[in-house]
C-alpha cells in the first residue's frame, strides 16, 4: 500500500475518507440508512477527518479546488455515498465565498431559483431535496431585483413532504412561503448551485461505477456455468468490456469538468461531466446486471444498492438529457464554424 | 480496495500552439476550396500525393523527428494539433498519414542508419508513401497465425505469401510488413519480423479489390519470391510481434479514432439551422458534442502519458473503442437529425459526404483490431480469463 505521506493532498483526504468509510459502511448500513438509521454518528467521524471543508476558500476551509476534491469524491460513490458530504461540501465553499457562516451539521442543497423579499423571506419550492431529513440547514440561492443571494434556512421549521427516490436516501419536497432565513448574502451571478450539484452527481457517478466495475470482474471470475467461470465467455466479456469503457469515459468527463470548474468555465464543464457520466450510469447497469443475473435484483445483492444510486443520480441536478440539450442549443446555435474552435478551445487556460 | 484501473491525468494543449493551429487552419480554409463532400468523407483514407507534398513543405510531417532525418523536433502535441485540424477539415491526409504515424516512427525507433538517411526525409517531404502488410487471406483478426514467409537466403531475404486488406498498396512507394522469419503459423507470436518492401521490386503482384463504395481502396498483394535485400529487416528478427505491439497505443487512441466522420457534425449544425431544432435534435447534437470532448480529453491524456514512457494500453483500448462507436453512429445521427434522402447528391456537400460515409464506416470498427478483438483485450486486461 502506499504511504498516505507520497500522495497528493486530494489523494491523501480521499485515502482518509477510504479507511473511514471501509469501516463504518456495508451494504446493511446503507441498507439501515435508507430505511431512515440516524448518520449522525458517521456524520461527525466524517467532520472530524476535516474534509467537509476541503473545497471552502482558504481563512475557513482548504481551499482545494474541485480537482483535488474528486479523489474524495470519487471514494463517496465507491461506498454508496451514506452521507450528504458532496452538497456538505459545495454548501460551504459557497457560504465562505459569500462571507457567511457554515452552520455545524450535515448541509442540504436546492438548486432551484427562489425568491427573496424585502424582509430576507424566501420562496418556491423544490420537489426533491436529498438528504433534508438528516440536515440541520438548507442553503440555496434566491432571487430580489435581478440581484442572487445565498441564502441558509434551518430545518427545523422547514415546511416539507417526504419523497420516495430509487436512492432512498431520505429526502424532502419542500415549499417555502416567506421563509425567514437564518442568513443570507448577495452572491455573483455566476453562483451556479445547479453546476455545481451537477457535477458533484457526476463525480460521485464515476466513483459507483470503479466500484460496479470491480463487483463485475470479481463476480465474472468466480461464478461458474457450463463447468467455467462465466468470464470465459465471450459475451461476458463483452458485457465487462463496455462496463468498463463506460466507466473510463465518466472518468475522463469528470476530470474535464473539475478542472473547468477550477479555471471558471463552470457551467459548460460540468454539463459534459454529468451527461457524459450519466449516458455511463444507464449503459454501465444494465450492463452489470446482466453480468450478474437474476442475484444481483435481490434486495440482499449489494449491487441494486449501487444501481439504484446511478439511476438517482444520472437524474438528479439536471438529467444527461436536460444537460444534453443545454449544450446541443448552444452550440447549433453558435453555428457550424464555431463547432471545432468550441471542442479545441475547450480547455480554458487558467 | 478501491481503485480504477484506468487512469485519465489531464493534459492541456499548451497555449503557445496556438500560433501553430492558426497557421494550419489557414493553410487548410486556402487547401478546401476544391474538395467535395465525397472527397471530405475519405478523411486520413484520402490519398493525395500533391497535397502531401505541400503539407510536407510546411514542416507538418514528421514533426517530431530529429532535424538530422528531415523532421522538425517539434513536440509530439504539436504534431497533434496539425493532426486534429487536417482530420477536422477532412482533408486528404491518406498520402503520409501512415507515414508519419507508423512508419516514419517504427523507421526512428528500428531501423537501421541507412533506411533512416533514405526514407525518413522523403517521408518528411510528403513524398514516400507507406502502407502496411498484416491481414492475410487466412490471418484476420487472428493476425498472429499469419503463414506468409521472409526466408533467409545468402543474398537476403525471400518472402513469399500473401497479404490482403492493404489499404492504397498499388499507390505507394514502401510497405512494412509482418512476415514468419522462422517456426510454422502454430507458433503464432513467434519468428514473426517486420521486413521494409520496395514495392517495385520484381516479384509482387498488387491486386486492387473494389469495395462497396465502388472504390479500390484496399489491395491483396502476392509476394513470388521476392527478393530483399539483407538489410531490409526491420528491428530484430523474431521481434516483429513485440514491435508492432509496441506502435498500438499510438495507434489506438489517436485522433483518427473519434474524427473520421466528424466533419458531417458541422455540416448537419448548417442544415439545422435552416430548419426549426426541436428538443431531441438539440439533445442528439449535445451528446455528439460532449463525446467528442471527452474522446479528446482521453486522448491527449494518453498521449501525454506516452511521453512520460507510460504505455498506457488498456486507456488506448477504451477510447479507440469508445471513438470508433462514436464516427460509426455519425451518419445514423445525421440521419436521424435531417431524415437524409438516400439520393447521393455530388451538388450538395452533406449528402454526398453522407454518401461516402454512410458505405465506408463498416470498416471503422474492423480496421486497427475489430471491436470484438478490442473488447477481448480489455476484458483480459481487467483480469478476465
Amino acid at each position: 500500500m502506499t504511504d498516505a505521506t507520497d500522495l497528493p493532498i486530494g489523494e491523501m483526504l480521499a485515502d482518509q475518507l477510504q479507511r473511514l468509510l471501509a469501516r463504518a459502511v456495508d451494504a446493511k448500513r446503507l441498507t439501515a440508512i435508507e430505511e431512515g438509521a440516524p448518520i449522525t454518528e458517521l456524520w461527525q467521524e466524517i467532520e472530524a477527518l476535516g474534509v467537509t471543508l476541503a473545497l471552502a476558500s482558504n481563512d475557513i476551509g482548504a481551499d482545494l479546488g474541485w480537482q483535488n476534491c474528486l479523489p474524495m469524491l470519487r471514494t463517496l460513490g465507491w461506498h454508496g455515498a451514506p452521507v450528504p458530504l458532496a452538497e456538505s461540501l459545495l454548501a460551504s465553499q459557497v457560504l465562505a465565498a459569500a462571507g457567511m457562516d457554515i452552520p455545524a451539521g450535515a448541509l442540504a442543497v436546492s438548486h432551484v431559483a427562489f425568491t427573496l423579499d424585502g424582509d430576507n423571506c424566501v420562496s418556491g419550492s423544490d420537489g426533491l431535496v436529498s438528504w433534508l431529513p438528516h440536515c440541520s440547514h438548507l442553503v440555496g440561492v434566491a432571487v430580489r431585483n435581478k440581484q442572487k443571494f445565498l441564502f441558509v434556512v434551518s430545518t427545523t421549521d422547514l415546511p416539507s413532504q417526504p419523497v420516495d427516490s430509487f436512492a432512498r436516501i431520505p429526502a424532502a419536497a419542500i415549499t417555502l412561503q416567506a421563509q425567514a432565513v437564518a442568513q443570507c448574502a448577495p452572491v455573483a451571478e455566476s453562483t451556479d448551485l445547479l453546476a455545481s450539484m451537477a457535477l458533484l452527481r457526476a463525480a460521485v457517478i464515476s466513483g459507483i461505477l470503479d466500484r460496479i466495475l470491480s463487483l463485475t470482474i470479481e463476480y465474472a471470475n468466480t461464478r461458474q456455468q457450463f463447468g467455467r467461470p462465466i468470464g470465459k465467455f465471450q459475451a461476458i466479456q463483452h458485457h465487462v468490456a463496455e462496463l468498463a469503457m463506460q466507466s473510463a469515459a465518466a472518468q475522463a468527463g469528470v476530470i474535464f469538468g473539475c478542472q473547468q470548474m477550477d479555471v471558471g468555465n463552470s457551467v459548460s464543464g460540468a454539463a459534459i461531466a454529468k451527461v457524459r457520466a450519466s449516458v455511463a450510469a444507464t449503459a454501465a447497469a444494465s450492463a452489470a446486471h446482466q453480468v450478474f443475473g437474476a442475484i444481483g435484483v435481490t434486495e440482499e445483492h449489494e449491487l441494486q444498492l449501487l444501481t439504484r444510486r446511478l439511476w438517482q443520480w444520472r437524474g438528479e441536478a439536471g438529467s444527461d438529457h436536460f444537460w444534453a440539450e443545454t449544450l446541443g442549443r448552444e452550440v447549433i446555435a453558435a453555428g457550424s464554424h464555431n463547432l471545432w474552435p468550441r471542442i479545441t478551445d475547450a480547455q480554458l487556460r487558467a | 480496495m478501491l481503485s480504477s484501473p484506468f487512469h485519465f491525468p489531464s493534459y492541456h494543449v499548451p497555449p503557445e500552439t496556438e500560433g501553430l493551429r492558426e497557421e494550419v487552419r489557414e493553410f487548410l480554409a486556402e487547401m478546401s476550396s476544391h474538395w467535395s463532400g465525397w472527397d471530405i468523407g475519405h478523411s486520413w483514407t484520402g490519398f493525395n500525393r500533391e497535397f502531401s507534398r505541400e503539407v510536407g513543405k510546411r514542416g507538418w510531417i514528421g514533426m517530431a523527428w530529429s532535424k538530422a532525418y528531415g523532421g522538425h523536433e517539434r513536440s509530439v502535441v504539436e504534431r497533434y494539433v496539425v493532426v486534429e485540424e487536417m482530420l477536422a477539415a477532412g482533408a486528404p491526409v491518406g498520402a503520409h498519414w501512415v507515414a508519419d504515424r507508423q512508419s516514419g516512427p517504427l523507421i526512428l525507433r528500428h531501423g537501421n542508419e541507412a533506411q533512416k538517411q533514405t526514407l525518413l526525409p522523403r517521408i518528411a517531404r510528403g513524398e514516400a508513401a507507406f502502407c502496411i502488410g498484416l491481414s492475410e487471406p487466412d490471418s484476420g483478426s487472428d493476425l498472429a497465425s499469419l503463414r506468409a514467409r521472409a526466408e533467409k537466403v545468402s543474398d537476403g531475404w525471400l518472402l513469399n505469401g500473401r497479404k490482403i486488406w492493404t489499404t492504397y498498396a498499388r499507390e505507394c512507394d514502401f510497405m512494412i510488413g509482418l512476415f514468419r522469419s522462422s517456426g510454422s503459423p502454430e507458433q503464432k507470436q513467434k519468428g514473426l519480423s517486420q521486413f521494409l518492401i520496395d514495392l517495385t521490386v520484381p516479384g509482387i503482384e498488387i491486386n486492387p479489390i473494389r469495395d462497396l463504395t465502388g472504390e479500390s481502396h484496399f489491395n491483396e498483394i502476392v509476394f513470388d519470391n521476392v527478393l530483399l535485400p539483407e538489410d531490409s529487416l526491420v528491428g530484430e528478427e523474431g521481434n516483429g510481434w513485440a514491435q508492432v505491439n509496441a506502435e498500438l497505443a499510438y495507434e489506438r487512441s489517436g485522433p483518427d479514432r473519434y474524427l473520421s466522420s466528424y466533419p458531417l457534425l458541422p455540416a448537419a449544425i448548417d442544415a439545422l439551422n435552416e430548419n426549426t431544432m426541436d428538443r431531441l435534435s438539440a439533445r442528439a447534437v449535445g451528446l455528439a458534442f460532449t463525446d467528442i470532448t471527452v474522446l479528446r480529453e482521453m486522448s491527449l491524456s494518453i498521449l501525454n502519458q506516452l511521453g512520460e514512457g507510460k504505455t498506457p494500453l488498456q486507456e488506448a483500448a477504451v477510447t479507440k473503442l469508445l471513438g470508433t462507436e462514436l464516427e460509426q453512429d455519425m451518419p445514423e445521427l445525421v440521419r436521424s437529425l435531417l431524415d437524409c434522402s438516400p439520393s447521393i447528391d455530388p451538388h450538395h456537400t452533406l449528402s454526398h459526404m453522407q454518401g461516402y460515409l454512410t458505405q465506408s464506416v463498416p470498416s471503422f470498427s474492423l480496421r486497427g483490431g475489430t471491436n470484438e478483438i478490442m473488447r477481448g483485450i480489455i476484458a483480459r486486461g481487467l483480469g478476465l480469463r
